[in-house]
């Protein structure tokens, strides 16, 4: 079994990769349609000349097939440039601004899975009490309104009322020590949680409610199974493989909503790096950035492939 | 049958669905008693109580119907039935039971060893996870599964649905019942795996002296195999005797209306005579006889009384008002 999840995950990877040449070639080509790095590097007071000037030092009067082939040879050697604003290369910069960020997802989304566990177990396994309506009320509430929004709100209640966290702003672990670095994260975190345990949560209900409709629960009832044998042995683990693929689908919102929390908390972030790079025109850190969002939601699909094949017997037989 | 030996008594077996303001009764004072060793058919149309009553003698009611009155009774242990965790305690007692869908009934994600070994590990506690495995492989040969070692590392889904109808009788047999019951165990397979199925619950049942309640509507099936009969119709028995005996004379006009539809006797009269009508619904029981709307010799006295399960001859039970008149 295992070495038919490694021989899965082998093939999946390889067929990642025409994938993410794709998403960096379309990249390529949009930003050359949208601007002008030549004109970026070059400075809003160059002479048309100057700028044609630089235009041919970089390398940017070839065909752009011919630029994006080169890129990509780069890329696959680690070299993505440097920044068009001196900012130094584009790894060294994507190395300063992602700390923050994966810290803030792993946070969100481990308290998102373990409050959907938990909260969707208890609704799940006993539907139609005033829980389960209540909870169903609350994810509703979580999925419709957007991060931001709740950033916002959570600010406003514990930051600025309760003032018991602080309202925006990042502080390095290592410096400031985890008691005081995760006080920053708290309220960016939970906006960032809420949406995603909401839809989880639904997920994870959903799945249960149908699995304890199955007949094999009848079957272990009848060996004389008790309640928690029945739920743990027998349906959560039937009931998990959907919502492991909505977690995988939810690292691509986590990417944006990222963006906006980052924005809304003002941390220093992959996020903000993004709506810098893109207001700036600083063409290499966009064209990395996009393919460094590939790679990371491909990775995740092909993860949560490899769990739902792992979870699910049957269709190991199959692709 | 030997009354005095019954393995499984059960007595005045009431169920009731459970609803906002009150409760439907679904199966209503049922009786009967299965000896060491007895193979008994219970037949009846889709709605009539019967797969109920089964899951009632096995503790695993549907979730919102419940027991709600009578007695089962299973190695002369009681059982109130009304109160309480009734299912493990059903499994403690010795009653396992066979489903009708075996492409369902088993665990999609768990080994098929593993799912017989935690039978044997419910059924004894102290019974270490080597062990249980070494049995269950013997469980599955027993049940006559080729290469039962090598099948038991396996999942359900590599198994057709006679081998896994299999799987399931070796779990019910796994937890050393006195009681199984078998709720149309072969009605989603196909003919050939059916006599391969029934044969081996014919074997076991004598090998284990097992007592079987079989649920069908198979009248033929049950004529060929089963020892008595119970007829069920709208929640309540309505005849039960010795198969030949019922099937030979039967005294109410619901199971001549049964046979009557089947393809063995449209082969020998040259027509096949639909029973018209349906069962009766939950909740709309009425005052006289349940089948009253549906059956030719309906008089006013059937309309207005409902009659009482009387004895006709040895063991032979009749609810009919008619009954007599009926004999040929």
């Amino acid at each position: 079994m295992l070495t038919l999840i490694l021989r899965q995950a082998a093939l999946r990877a390889l067929a990642a990769v025409p994938t993410l040449v794709v998403v960096t070639a379309c990249t390529y080509v949009m930003l050359f349609a949208i601007g002008d790095p030549a004109a970026v590097v070059a400075g809003e007071s160059a002479t048309p000349q100057q700028v044609a000037q630089v235009r041919h030092s970089l390398g940017l009067d070839r065909p752009v097939i011919a630029q994006y082939l080169d890129w990509l040879g780069n890329a696959v050697r680690g070299d993505f440039g440097a920044s068009l604003h001196n900012r130094g290369t584009v790894l060294d910069l994507i190395g300063q601004y992602l700390p923050p960020t994966l810290l803030l997802s792993f946070l969100a989304l481990t308290a998102a899975v373990l409050a959907s566990v938990l909260m969707g177990s208890a609704v799940g396994s006993r539907p139609g009490g005033p829980v389960d309506r209540g909870l169903g009320a609350v994810a509703v509430l979580g999925i419709a309104v957007p991060n931001f929004l709740v950033g916002y709100v959570l600010i406003l209640v514990f930051s600025l009322w309760f003032r018991w966290f602080p309202a925006g702003g990042y502080r390095d672990p290592a410096e400031v020590g985890w008691a005081t670095a995760l006080q920053f994260l708290t309220l960016p975190a939970a906006s960032l949680a809420l949406g995603l345990m909401c839809v989880q949560m639904r997920t994870f209900r959903a799945s249960l409610i149908k699995e304890y409709e199955g007949d094999y629960v009848r079957t272990a009832r009848m060996k004389g199974v008790s309640p928690g044998g029945v739920f743990f042995r027998h349906v959560a683990r039937n009931a998990a493989a959907p919502w492991v693929t909505v977690i995988g689908l939810e690292v691509g919102v986590l990417i944006t909503g990222a963006l906006l929390v980052e924005s809304v908390f003002a941390i220093p972030g992959i996020g903000t790096l993004t709506l810098e790079a893109v207001q700036g025109q600083d063409f290499p850190v966009v064209q990395a950035l996009v393919a460094l969002c590939a790679l990371v939601i491909l990775a995740a699909n092909l993860v949560t492939d490899l769990i739902a094949l792992w979870l699910n017997p049957a269709s190991r037989g199959l692709s | 049958m030997a009354d005095a030996q019954a393995v499984l008594r059960v007595t005045g077996l009431t169920v009731e669905l459970d609803r906002q303001g009150g409760s439907t009764p679904l199966v209503t004072d049922v009786s009967f008693a299965i000896g060491r060793g007895e193979m008994v058919g219970m037949v009846g149309e889709s709605g009539s109580g019967k797969s109920l009553t089964a899951s009632a003698v096995a503790g695993v009611l549907p979730r919102g119907v419940r027991p709600a009155g009578g007695a089962i009774e299973v190695d002369g242990a009681v059982d109130g039935g009304a109160t309480g965790p009734a299912t493990r305690r059903a499994a403690r007692r010795g009653v396992a039971m066979v489903f009708q869908n075996p492409m369902t009934s088993l665990n999609p994600s768990m080994r098929v060893g593993d799912q017989v070994a935690e039978a044997i590990r419910l059924r004894r506690p102290g019974t270490s996870r080597r062990e249980a495995r070494r049995a269950a492989v013997e469980a599955l040969d027993r049940v006559e599964i080729t290469r039962p070692a090598e099948r038991a590392r396996q999942y359900p889904f590599e198994f057709s649905g006679g081998m896994r109808q299999r799987v399931m009788i070796a779990i019910a047999i796994a937890g050393e019942p006195s009681v199984l019951v078998a709720d149309e165990p072969t009605t989603a397979l196909d003919v050939t795996v059916q006599r391969g199925v029934m044969d081996l619950l014919d074997r076991l049942r004598l090998d284990l002296g097992l007592a079987v309640l079989f649920v069908s509507h198979d009248l033929a099936l049950v004529g060929e195999r089963c020892d008595r009969l119970l007829v069920m119709y709208a929640g309540e028995l309505v005849e039960s005797g010795v198969t030949a005996d019922v099937l030979r004379r039967p005294s109410h006009p619901y199971v001549r209306a049964l046979q009557q539809c089947t393809p063995e006797h449209a082969l020998a009269v040259g027509a096949l005579r639909p029973l018209p009508g349906r069962v009766p619904q939950a909740g709309e029981v009425r005052s006289g006889c349940r089948f009253t709307p549906r059956c030719a010799l309906r008089t006013e006295e059937c309309e207005r009384d409902h009659p009482a399960l009387e004895t006709r001859g040895s063991g032979h039970l009749v609810r009919c008002h008619h009954a007599r008149g009926s004999e040929e």
